[in-house]
């Protein structure tokens, strides 16, 4: 309750949402469980994994190809190179949208400043929370990160998206100083190298982030990430399935 | 499938869970068939990751976990369809609503919830879980989740389908206290 009328749960719509959701969860028809059609899925997925690491290796071995023939011209056959579907315009000065290693380093900010990170999102840091907004007139979304349900000494991955981008935003809590962390998903050979944004010092935690494209498919399997120290040495590991 | 040891372990979970996973998913979504895509995707998500998650002390907070990400990932990618479909139902001004008109109300009211407002409430007065266990379902802190379900609330109080009935019930004295 926060004590102001009409927004906490005084004036009975805690128990109202309570008890008529209640009424419409227990009502609701339940379709018989499938263990085909989940098992259908399973290798739809598995199967779209496959294809997913086989077209960016046979875009390799083209791409080798090309650079062993540099005399050799496109005919009219060949199949003409895939154009990137263009990303939303940025609405600051933005990071490109590619699965190039990044060469910048971290990003070392005073608590309270408001960082851009590119298609009109901004973070601030401070020592307990960080905090994401998008621009003038949108909520700012904030995370504590001592009240975050996240081992010290661990990595955990938050995912947006839409048609154009996807953006990756590791954040690692802990005591250890990562420098660079390392994104793959949906088992591509492809690795996206999330920026690091952190305060000066020790502070705990740092936060990363990453544009890039969507996968082609929804199921675009398990995401793994690595993040590495200013020597290289790896000071956490994650692996999810979702 | 080729998880040693474990698919009819993981037939035996998902039988169980089934019905409660696409209630919750109803609620999320809204609608019957996108509530069954939802629960047959995060299972078989699951499923690949079954010989670790089959471990876990609580594997229903990782199901449930899977269950709402996956949906929120959805709403992301679906964003210009939400926009087309918000349709309130007429609401019956002669007082003492039915229980289905209630729920009709309440379905359409939810609707316009954000996805993460929405998952808030469905966790919190659905499910019943504690801030503590639905932060950890929706990756954030005890604090927004509190967050978040009180503006839920606020915005069902405040929407059109919902605000007189709510009015009503305090008129007659028939909320509870």
């Amino acid at each position: 309750m926060n004590g102001q009328p009409g927004t906490g749960p005084a004036d009975g719509m805690e128990d109202v949402v309570r008890r008529v959701l209640g009424e419409a969860g227990r009502a609701t028809e339940v379709p018989p469980w499938s263990a085909a059609a989940v098992r259908k899925r399973v290798h739809r997925m598995r199967r779209r994994r496959r294809a997913v690491i086989a077209v960016p290796l046979a875009a390799v071995v083209a791409a080798t190809g090309a650079l062993l023939l540099p005399g050799r011209q496109t005919s009219g056959t060949e199949a003409p190179p895939r154009v990137p579907a263009r990303p939303r315009p940025p609405a600051s000065p933005s990071p490109s949208l590619s699965s190039r290693p990044s060469p910048a380093g971290p990003l070392v900010v005073a608590p309270g400043a408001r960082v851009a990170l590119g298609h009109g999102v901004w973070v601030t840091l401070a020592p307990d929370q960080y905090c994401l907004d998008h621009g003038p007139g949108s909520e700012r979304e904030c995370h504590s990160v001592t009240g975050r349900h996240q081992r010290r000494g661990s990595l955990s991955l938050d995912v947006s998206d839409d048609r154009s981008y996807q953006f990756l935003m590791p954040v690692y809590v802990g005591p250890g100083k990562p420098t660079r962390i390392v994104v793959r998903r949906g088992g591509s050979p492809a690795a996206d190298e999330a920026r690091v944004v952190t305060l000066p010092g020790t502070p705990g935690f740092v936060i990363a982030y990453a544009w890039r494209r969507p996968p082609p498919r929804q199921d675009d399997g398990p995401t793994t990430m690595t993040a590495y120290d200013a020597r290289g040495h790896v000071v956490a590991t994650f692996e999810d399935p979702f | 499938m080729r998880v040693e040891g474990g698919r009819s372990d993981f037939e035996s979970y998902a039988a169980a869970r089934w019905s409660g996973l696409f209630r919750t998913a109803f609620l999320l979504t809204g609608d019957h068939h996108e509530a069954e895509d939802l629960v047959q995707a995060t299972l078989a998500k699951v499923y690949l990751g079954w010989h670790r998650i089959r471990h876990l002390d609580v594997p229903d907070a990782y199901v449930h976990r899977a269950l709402v990400n996956n949906n929120l990932s959805r709403h992301r990618k679906r964003r210009v369809v939400q926009l087309l479909t918000p349709v309130l139902p007429e609401r019956s001004r002669e007082g003492g609503q039915s229980h289905v008109e209630e729920r009709s109300l309440l379905m359409a009211a939810l609707a316009t919830l954000p996805p993460r407002q929405r998952a808030a409430v469905v966790l919190r007065y659905w499910e019943d879980y504690s801030e503590h266990q639905a932060a950890e379902i929706l990756g954030c802190s005890p604090g927004n989740v509190k967050s978040q379900a009180s503006r839920g609330l606020r915005k069902l109080r405040e929407h059109p389908a919902l605000a007189g009935y709510v009015a009503e019930r305090a008129v007659r004295g028939g909320g509870p206290r």
